[in-house]
């Protein structure tokens, strides 16, 4: 068909690109523009920083720990929801998407009305001198709640599509539970199980309400990079809020760059899959 | 006996899938559950295999004299061989028939060469062993059918059950592939169930027939006695064309009886002249000489209701009928049910 206001697309284009550049390029190079605008020394400095430190390591701690428990219980939760049928199936999928309805700053509360000294559980934690609240264990938790339905969410709709005849066809062929879901359902589910990894990963790495409401903001102690970032900006230290930054910039930009290569992959495999299908 | 089943009920919600059904295999047997869709046979197979549990209160499944009934799909040791398939697709084909005997306790487990030299045994004798490296998805429908099939035949099972096997391939390769599983069967001395809504096929490739409807078994025997001697109109007209005739042949009364005369197109003889008291008139409506037998439509002179008869093409041409003719038809092998 031929168009006949052919400037139509090109306008189309170009407020697209605008539009783009204004909210997502320009801030991505604000981001790198004022963490070196002192030059490469202060930029450097921020990560000799103690502090600096101390939150990358937590970050990391809460990342290590989050992640593989949401891979655990998002592949369990899928695996029940996809293969069987039972009751109260429609509430379990309800409670999966809880934590995207609520405000992580509402999921944080949650967690302090709860573990805080004056709730309901803090009497008992504090007689055994456990702390949950304004310490590591808290920011986990409420990392954990706030990216529990990334995996899940991933993974059901895929299980559910493949449905359950290779399953079957293994146990009459002999195989036992664990081989059955080492040998056929992970490798079917692999390449949605690692994108579900990946978007857990990059949500968990840059939490940043339901943590600060739970953290305190114990320097030292109990700041995420997040956390740090801000603290870093409200002492109008620029340079280092935006060094800081700039650190989970490139992160962002790494989990891009693999969650494209995971989507190339899955769409070639498919391709691969329905061309070989017909007959 | 290989299988026998007593009073198996099924219930889905509320929908009644089986309701006391019993049923005998002989060892070597090759046995076909037929019906239309909905009527049980697919899960009466999957009751057998163990991949559903039969209401409580049903009878026992045994496999040679020994209860199976509680004992869980993968002890049973059945070969099944689902209707898509079910290839494991991250799998060659290589790997897929191998994976019955790889999952193996290792106590039991044949080493490496001897799992090897098995699977390509069995892919020779599908004429598939060139394509050992290649994933399901890289085949035919027909290729995938064959491979489903040595998969479930390498655990060795002493019982094969197939659910609609030949179901999602087009018409000349179930024909192929029939007349295979057949010799593929007596050569195994196993026994097999399958399930099929195709009278044909039933009909051409079993031992037995199982005919099914609504949840029950409406007859069992062997091709030609279901065929000739059916039990019921259901059977009657689920294995065949057929004209079911409400008035009484060659009595003068119009008038719709309580009973109906069933009769198989081929059973209806079209001459020029009257050949006995039975003949009556009729007229010819529509020929249709297309293929093997030429299908002839016809009137009733007296009741006007409408028959199907099919005549050889030799007798179609001694006759030479036309449109708009006035024959005699005279009925062989009628059938009267209430």
């Amino acid at each position: 068909m031929k168009n006949k206001l052919p400037w139509i697309p090109i306008v189309l284009t170009a407020a697209a690109l605008a539009f783009l550049g204004l909210f997502l390029l320009l801030p991505l190079a604000a981001v790198f523009i004022e963490a070196f605008r002192k030059g490469i020394g202060p930029y450097f400095q921020t990560f000799a920083d103690p502090y600096a430190r101390s939150a990358v390591r937590l970050t990391l701690l809460v990342v290590l720990t989050a992640v593989p428990f949401n891979l655990i219980f998002g592949l369990a939760a899928a695996w029940a929801i996809a293969k069987f049928d039972f009751r109260g199936k429609g509430l379990l999928l309800t409670l999966i998407d809880l934590p995207f309805a609520v405000s992580p700053v509402v999921s944080g509360l949650l967690f302090v009305l709860l573990f805080g000294a004056r709730g309901w559980l803090g009497p008992w934690l504090l007689e055994h001198d456990i702390k949950i609240i304004f310490a590591a264990p808290g920011i986990i938790m409420a990392t954990m709640f706030v990216t529990f339905p990334f995996i899940a969410r991933e993974l059901i709709p895929l299980m559910q599509s493949q449905g359950t005849e290779e399953e079957q066809a293994a146990m009459v062929l002999g195989a036992g539970g664990w081989q059955i879901f080492r040998r056929i359902t992970l490798p079917n589910i692999k390449w949605g199980l690692l994108y579900g990894i990946i978007l857990c990963n990059a949500r968990a790495i840059g939490e940043f309400g339901a943590v600060s409401v739970v953290s305190g903001h114990i320097r030292g102690q109990t700041t995420t990079i997040p956390l740090h970032i801000e603290i870093l900006y409200n002492e109008y230290n620029f340079v280092g809020a935006f060094a800081m930054a700039s650190l989970l910039t490139l992160l962002a930009l790494l989990t891009l760059a693999v969650k494209s290569l995971v989507e190339w992959k899955t769409r070639n495999e498919q391709a691969a899959a329905v061309i070989g299908g017909i007959e | 006996m290989s299988i026998q089943i007593t009073n198996i009920s099924k219930t889905f919600g509320t929908f009644k899938a089986l309701q006391n059904v019993s049923l005998t295999v002989s060892h070597g047997e090759l046995v076909a559950l037929l019906g239309p869709s909905g009527c049980g046979k697919t899960t009466l197979l999957r009751i057998i295999a163990g991949l559903e549990s039969p209401d409580p209160g049903s009878g026992p499944v045994l496999f040679y004299e020994d209860d199976v009934s509680s004992q869980s799909v993968r002890q049973r040791r059945v070969g099944f061989v689902f209707q898509h398939y079910s290839l494991f697709r991250h799998m060659t084909i290589f790997e897929n028939v191998a994976f019955g005997l790889n999952v193996r306790p290792r106590r039991y487990r044949l080493s490496k060469s001897q799992i090897r030299e098995r699977v390509f045994s069995l892919l020779k004798l599908v004429q598939l062993e060139r394509h050992a490296d290649l994933y399901p998805s890289q085949l035919s429908g027909g290729q995938r059918q064959r491979v489903a099939l040595v998969r479930s035949l390498a655990v060795e099972p002493k019982i094969l059950l197939l659910d609609e096997p030949f179901g999602a391939l087009d018409t000349k390769v179930r024909k192929e592939l029939r007349h295979w599983l057949r010799r593929l069967h007596d050569e195994m001395s196993i026994t097999s169930v399958f399930v099929t809504h195709d009278q044909e096929e039933a009909l051409e490739l079993a031992d037995r027939i199982v005919v099914m409807n609504a949840g029950r078994i409406e007859q069992i025997g062997k091709p030609e006695e279901v065929y000739d001697n059916p039990a019921n109109p259901f059977v009657f007209s689920f294995l065949g064309d057929v004209n079911i005739l409400r008035s009484p042949f060659g009595s003068q009364s119009t008038q719709p009886s309580a009973t109906a005369s069933y009769i198989r197109p081929h059973d209806i003889e079209i001459s020029k002249t009257a050949l006995d008291t039975g003949s009556i008139q009729a007229r010819i409506l529509h020929v249709a000489a297309v293929g093997p037998t030429v299908k002839v439509e016809l009137a009733r002179l007296d009741t006007n209701e409408s028959i199907q008869a099919e005549i050889t093409r030799q007798i179609y041409k001694r006759l030479n009928i036309t449109v708009g003719q006035m024959v005699f038809i005279s009925l062989h092998n009628c059938r009267i049910f209430q």
